[in-house]
């Protein structure tokens, strides 16, 4: 599945997007994420796949697209 | 009514089927409040006014310094260490005449939200605080007004319409996270683009415009993100949490 970062979370990852595959759930994902890169845990993000955000955890299928958004803060 | 100036003006709307003189003058009659009078708010007044908005507020504390002149263009060096608001008031009336200008040189608490957004139609969010934002859409909520969001960050915007007609999602269904409200960059800590607030505050002009016509799909329960380093898009779908 296609991973995509947006704001200070790409910056934390270092790119904009990522391959990830075999994670069955959202919640999975968001677990392996927060292990791999720590400094998720100090952003607030929501989660969306293909495009609708979701607020429970969700399946996912490696065709699914997968964004966290952090909220933006500049004017 | 339109004046034979205006009808001059704004020949090149009223051409458009989709507006004409009807829709101006629904243009004429709004009244839009923008709150910050920086990047965002440079670009959207600019926008706003040109188009015939009858009454614009703007609201600002905020002085011009020296690092606002790369993306705040409607200020200039002979501008340093004056108030925005009063010199965006001056450029924009010497654009356009026609619009009704009204100053609010003030920090926005919600008594003050309280007291100024029942006398504007649409409120419009160009500034550069979540805690802002919160007490932007809590008052909106409250009093029934629809909200125009924009915000930036280094190279990218999101733009989306919240509350709309009083029955569209809000800020705090999209992000309900208020306790991380101090953990953001502004543009004076993150750095921006100089001409990204130009193309989202544009984007919120347009939305505004929409909104007021009844025209296209307003970004209402839809939040979109623009990236100009390499123009991707998304349109993320979101729903009223009640």
């Amino acid at each position: 599945m296609k991973v995509l970062f947006f704001g200070e979370l790409a910056e934390i990852v270092g790119k904009s997007s990522q391959e990830f595959n075999g994670f069955l759930d959202s919640d999975s994902l968001k677990t392996k994420l927060l292990s791999e890169f720590p400094k998720f845990s100090t952003i607030p993000f929501q989660i969306a796949v293909n495009q609708n955000l979701i607020t429970e955890n969700v399946a996912l299928s490696d065709s699914d697209e997968i964004a966290f958004l952090p909220p933006f803060a500049g004017g | 009514m339109l004046s034979k100036e205006e009808i001059g003006r704004y020949s090149r709307h009223i051409q458009l089927n989709e507006i004409g003189i009807e829709g101006q003058e629904k243009i004429k009659n709004a009244s839009v409040l923008v709150i910050g009078a920086g990047g965002l708010g440079c670009s959207t007044l600019t926008f706003l006014t040109a188009m015939g908005i009858g009454k614009i507020g703007i609201l600002d504390f905020d002085i011009i310094s020296h690092s606002n002149l790369q993306r705040q263009f409607l200020y200039t060096i002979d501008d340093l260490g004056k108030e925005k608001v009063e010199i965006a008031i001056k450029k924009l009336k010497n654009q356009n005449p026609n619009v009704n200008f009204v100053a609010h040189i003030e920090i926005l608490t919600s008594k003050k939200a309280l007291e100024i957004f029942p006398n504007y139609d649409l409120i419009l969010d160009a500034t550069d605080s979540i805690e802002t934002r919160y007490t932007i859409n809590d008052t909106c909520v409250k009093l029934g007004k629809t909200f125009v969001y924009g915000s930036i960050h280094k190279f990218e915007g999101q733009v989306s319409v919240f509350n709309y007609k009083n029955l569209g999602p809000t800020y705090r269904c999209l992000f309900p996270l208020e306790n991380h409200k101090n953990q953001f960059s502004s543009c004076q800590e993150a750095g921006v683009l100089g001409v990204l607030p130009g193309v989202i505050g544009t984007i919120q002009a347009n939305e505004i415009i929409k909104i007021i016509l009844g025209l296209g799909e307003v970004l209402s329960g839809k939040l979109l993100i623009l990236n100009l380093l390499n123009y991707s898009t998304q349109l993320i779908s979101f729903k009223r949490i009640s």
